[in-house]
């Protein structure tokens, strides 16, 4: 896990009270429904949260388009390249 | 007996625009053209599970669905074992999908392509009495109950809901929202309420805050939100820019006053709730801003029988006791006092402990379980203590996917030795905090 992952699992978990232990999870664990399981209330959730600690909105064409959750390393990458400079 | 016939929809004519599907406007014309064809190639079947995301395909499917007198079930959620039941119940059940679905155990019939345009037919319209959808909630013993809605009931809940809303100034509006279409809510507000009052809904469900404002600000005005407390409580981020708006609709659980004023200013609109449940409808509404008094809609009755209140009347979908504490006051009012004890209500999904806990106990392999309702955080969640020592957490999870919502799923599973369950069997609260 990057550190950017590190610090992207902390704040989900963080987020959302879970009861993940952060030392099972790799840049390749899935957000949505599988690993973290996360459902579609927590990414909303999850979505305020990195607007607010990286400034970044989370956009999907649609609620069946949720590629940027299909891994933590996505996710982190997706921040990473939206993130204003 | 009176049995009026009421129509499909009421758009001012054939050139309407009567959804938009990612910008693509649909007319009128186009969306009876394809209710009609796909009519025809329905299975031969008296009920369809209707299991269509793209909210477009999903009302020419609930449509055509009546033109063949098939009455559309909505299982409350995509669980295989619910719906497997269906199927196991009614040999001839099949799903009308239009997207890649993961289930097994019932027939799929793919939404078919759209079909050659003809002629526009007439708009359909259908009896009052006749059973157009059935809805699904737990039961405290472990099945799902079925709750049938007519067309009559549908249309007259939509109406008398409108009327309280103050829609007349939104002729020809644009609408779209944040909710499933296959619950109650999301089956009024957006699907029924667009149909009869004329409205262009959005045909896909932005998920994103930022997706939400991206829609809406494509939309043409006067356009309507229809949305949850968890959603508005997103779209106040800072950093969301939204347009304005001319109304916002809220249900699911009772908005904070504050969030309601937050959300009347940011989004420059009123702001209505609606209060309903699956067995009856929509009972009632508020303008959170003004009152945290409900008053309830034209033919909904309220009354206290014995230590519960019913809900009845013309357009109630069924007598039924609510499962909330209710206040009544005076005129037609009362106040909402919080949840029974058993039921839970995550993100709009009511359930009862009972239910899920039984849904626990009949995994194999499960010797006792509990389901615990954890309020920290911003949304409340479960937890659950389980005696299984053969399985593990991944395992139990697995095994209730299959069975519940996902939003019921536990956010954390306890392996114990044992429940401390007292004398009668019941299980203290305060024993479960202490294992």
């Amino acid at each position: 896990m990057s550190p950017a992952e590190n610090d992207l699992a902390r704040l989900i978990i963080e987020t959302l009270n879970l009861d993940f232990d952060i030392a099972l999870a790799t840049g390749d664990t899935p957000l949505y429904k599988e690993g973290f399981g996360l459902d579609s209330i927590d990414i909303l959730e999850v979505a305020l949260a990195i607007s607010q600690h990286h400034g970044v909105k989370l956009r999907s064409d649609d609620e069946n388009n949720v590629v940027i959750f299909s891994s933590l390393r996505a996710l982190a990458s997706y921040i990473e390249e939206k993130r204003p400079r | 007996m009176h049995d009026p016939v009421l129509p499909a929809l009421r758009h001012v004519n054939a050139d309407s625009v009567i959804f938009r599907d990612h910008g693509e406007l649909i007319t009128v014309a186009r969306f009876l053209s394809e209710v009609v064809s796909l009519a025809e190639g329905l299975p031969v079947a008296t009920q369809v599970v209707n299991l269509c995301a793209n909210r477009y395909r999903f009302s020419v499917g609930l449509i055509a669905a009546m033109m063949r007198h098939q009455i559309t079930l909505l299982p409350a959620s995509l669980a295989e074992k619910p719906i497997k039941d269906l199927a196991d119940a009614d040999p001839a059940l099949y799903a009308l999908t239009d997207e890649p679905v993961a289930l097994s155990g019932i027939p799929l019939f793919p939404f078919p392509p759209t079909a050659d345009r003809r002629a526009a037919p007439r708009i359909p319209a259908f009896r009052a009495t006749q059973a157009a959808v059935v809805l699904f909630t737990s039961g405290s013993t472990g099945e799902a109950l079925p709750h049938l809605r007519t067309w009559g009931a549908l249309v007259g809940s939509t109406q008398a809901a409108a009327q309280k809303l103050d829609l007349s100034a939104l002729a020809g509006a644009s609408l779209t929202g944040t909710v499933p279409h296959q619950h109650s809510f999301g089956l009024e507000s957006l699907i029924m309420l667009s149909l009869q009052h004329g409205f262009t809904l959005e045909a896909t469900r932005p998920l994103f805050p930022a997706d939400i404002v991206a829609q809406l600000a494509t939309m043409a005005r006067p356009r309507l939100l229809v949305t949850t407390p968890i959603h508005l409580r997103s779209l106040m981020d800072v950093r969301i820019k939204a347009p304005p708006l001319d109304q916002i609709i809220c249900a699911t659980a009772p908005l904070a006053t504050d969030l309601a004023l937050a959300a009347e200013q940011k989004l420059q609109a009123p702001l209505w709730e609606i209060y309903g449940c699956t067995e009856v409808g929509q009972i009632a509404v508020r303008r959170t801003v003004h009152t945290d008094r409900w008053t309830c809609l034209d033919g909904i009755e309220l009354d206290a029988r014995a230590d519960e209140i019913w809900a009845s009347g013309t357009i109630a979908a069924a007598p039924s006791p609510l499962g909330d504490v209710i206040e009544l006051t005076a005129d037609r009012t009362f106040l909402l006092k919080g949840r029974k004890a058993d039921m839970i209500n995550i993100a709009g999904k009511r359930s009862s402990l009972a239910y899920l806990n039984s849904q626990l106990n009949a995994i194999p392999g499960v010797e006792d379980g509990v389901f615990v309702l954890q309020e920290r955080g911003p949304t409340p969640r479960l937890k659950a203590y389980v005696v299984a020592p053969s399985l593990d957490a991944a395992h139990i999870n697995a095994a209730l996917r299959q069975r519940v919502d996902a939003a019921f799923l536990p956010r954390s599973i306890d392996f114990v030795e044992a429940l401390p369950r007292n004398m009668l069997g019941k299980l203290p609260l305060d024993a479960l905090r202490a294992l």
